[in-house]
């Protein structure tokens, strides 16, 4: 019976309906064959997005939007075009670190390739480097986001297990450092091998002037992040005083916000929540099914069978996230499969923060994971760049993270190091 | 027509905008409470939510005009332009009426909330959960006005 679930989800998925609606008709197909009353379909959903944690999606989603509108995501750009710009291979390295700094403010890394990427795509391809390259560059970087705190997923993560969610970012640090590292190594030989530009070495005084441009943002992700951590702010109110600092500065700083523009951002960010808020309604509403037909015991009862092993049993399930990840939107997969993972994953004796952050990290690989990660399709739109060409050049962006996601999953120091001194 | 789906379309703006602005102030005002009058009324995080599920509602139409529902078009670039249409407009048809028939539901959902009062705002659950009849409602119109468009608009 359950199959009729799964498989109708992938004949939706497949055939080029929205994620979330194929979540909602497959659910739909089952419940007509199990013949549950329908009424549980909106009820699921208003259930599933009644939560005053999600009230944090769009309040991230608009700073994030604003920030574009004020013109902060220019000026991070340019401060580490200035900082970067000199090496070869500049502009890729300034997008990854761009990426960096706007750390999953926006929300989802599939928000960070369309905002990153629809700057950095048309300049990177202006100054010669080629469009698949600068498309993977920007799928690839935009995936660091979300482990770098603040980090939407791991807020999720931690608001449906009660993980404290500032220990979760404190984990999530060292990680994306060792992402971003890598993505940068990587960008630098390919740039160097194809003999991609550099550009002259920005004087102290640019720099120092870059720094001051993109000081304001830097501000704004200390102010979430100290807020969230200390425990000054729940996730919620961080990120609405996210949005007020960020018209604040747009306002009275830069002085480059208007009405026009304003209402245009609103509208922009509450349609990207709501696009948001269905798929978590649906999932809701298909994770409830599987619960009632006791999939996720069933899914526990049979990793375990294969092995008790914590290492073959990371190897497993570091498979199956990725597999998810790349179909599935990274905050449908948490609701749907984290709590369940986390108690198989605790029941072997791994640390369940370090678990979380080897779930978000391998759910971000799954999105840009061929033949079907989102943020390659994302990319791939944005850059008018054929998706095969694309996969190509982000497998070794692909390599650097599998390495980091091994490192993290058997060495739980790298996750755990910086939580241990603030703690315990 | 046209003008149906402008006006609504403007309206489903308006409401966006003044759902997110209710939901932005009573977060701003349960932050500001606690921290300048040092306990904050237990409201505000009701009306946020109560905000935020009707901008969804509002949001979930414009989505639709937006093109923001993430999808992966696999077998898209395996077919011809004619049978890309086809297909789509099926998928179309298949959403709208999902979300017709939701709809219905979404009614019965409504009634059953009626008789029932929030906890703190004491508003009718009739009303709160409203939004979702609401989102199901401009889902299935603005995938309607997609499917029409799909045959006015000249391909490219």
């Amino acid at each position: 019976m359950i199959w009729i679930l799964f498989i109708s989800f992938f004949i939706f998925l497949f055939l080029g309906f929205p994620i979330a609606f194929s979540l909602g008709l497959s659910a739909f197909t089952y419940l007509i064959f199990a013949q549950v009353p329908l009424v549980v379909i909106p009820l699921k959903m208003y259930s599933g997005i009644d939560v005053f944690v999600l009230l944090s999606i769009p309040g991230f989603i608009l700073a994030g939007n604003l920030m574009n509108l004020c013109g902060m995501t220019d000026r991070i750009i340019r401060f580490s075009n200035h900082l970067l710009g000199h090496v070869r291979g500049g502009l890729s390295l300034a997008n990854i670190g761009a990426s960096m700094i706007f750390a999953g403010i926006s929300g989802t890394a599939v928000a960070d390739t369309a905002s990153i990427g629809s700057i950095m795509i048309p300049a990177m391809k202006k100054e010669g480097y080629d469009g698949d390259f600068s498309c993977a560059v920007t799928a690839a970087s935009s995936t660091v986001g979300p482990i770098i705190p603040p980090s939407l997923p791991l807020i999720i993560a931690g608001s449906l297990t009660g993980l404290s969610i500032g220990k979760l970012f404190l984990a999530g640090a060292i990680p994306g450092l060792l992402l971003t590292v890598g993505f940068m190594v990587v960008s630098y030989v390919i740039s160097k091998k194809r003999k991609y530009p550099k550009k002259a070495r920005a004087g102290i005084k640019l720099v120092a002037s870059g720094f001051l441009d993109a000081f304001w943002a830097l501000v704004m992700t200390l102010i979430i992040l100290f807020g969230i951590v200390a425990g000054v702010f729940t996730p919620t109110e961080a990120s609405i005083v996210a949005v007020l600092y960020a018209l604040f500065v747009g306002i009275f700083i830069y002085q480059s916000i208007n009405i026009k523009g304003l209402i245009g951002v609103l509208k922009q960010s509450v349609s990207t929540t709501a696009s948001l808020m269905l798929l978590v309604g649906f999932a809701n509403l298909f994770g409830w099914i599987l619960v009632s037909e006791q999939v996720p015991q069933q899914v526990a009862a049979s990793l375990l069978g294969i092995s008790t092993n914590k290492i073959v049993l990371l190897l497993l399930i570091n498979l199956l996230l990725i597999v998810v990840g790349s179909f599935m939107e990274t905050i449908a997969a948490l609701l749907i499969l984290f709590p369940i993972l986390l108690k198989v994953a605790v029941s072997v004796g791994i640390d369940p923060i370090q678990f979380s952050i080897i779930a978000v990290l391998n759910l971000m690989i799954g999105l840009n994971t061929p033949p079907v990660g989102v943020c390659l399709f994302v990319a791939s739109g944005i850059g008018k760049e054929p998706i095969e060409r694309i996969t190509k050049q982000v497998l070794p962006f692909l390599l650097v993270s599998l390495i980091v996601l091994l490192l993290v999953s058997y060495i739980p120091q790298i996750s755990l190091f910086l939580p241990g001194l603030f703690w315990d | 027509m046209n003008r149906f789906f402008i006006v609504l379309y403007k309206i489903s703006g308006a409401g966006a905008i003044l759902s997110i602005l209710g939901m932005i102030t009573a977060v701003f005002v349960q932050v500001f409470a606690r921290f300048m009058l040092e306990n904050s009324p237990a409201w505000t995080e009701e009306m946020a939510r109560i905000f935020f599920i009707y901008a969804v509602a509002f949001g979930a139409g414009l989505a639709v005009r937006n093109n923001d529902y993430v999808k992966l078009e696999l077998i898209d670039r395996y077919l011809t332009l004619n049978r890309q249409k086809g297909l789509k407009a099926i998928i179309q048809l298949i959403i709208a009426l999902f979300f017709l028939l939701m709809a219905f539901y979404a009614w019965e959902f409504i009634i059953i909330g009626l008789p029932e009062n929030s906890p703190s705002l004491e508003v009718s659950m009739g009303l709160v959960f409203s939004s979702i009849f609401i989102a199901m409602v401009l889902v299935f119109v603005f995938t309607i006005e997609q499917l029409i468009l799909l045959y006015k608009k000249p391909q490219p």
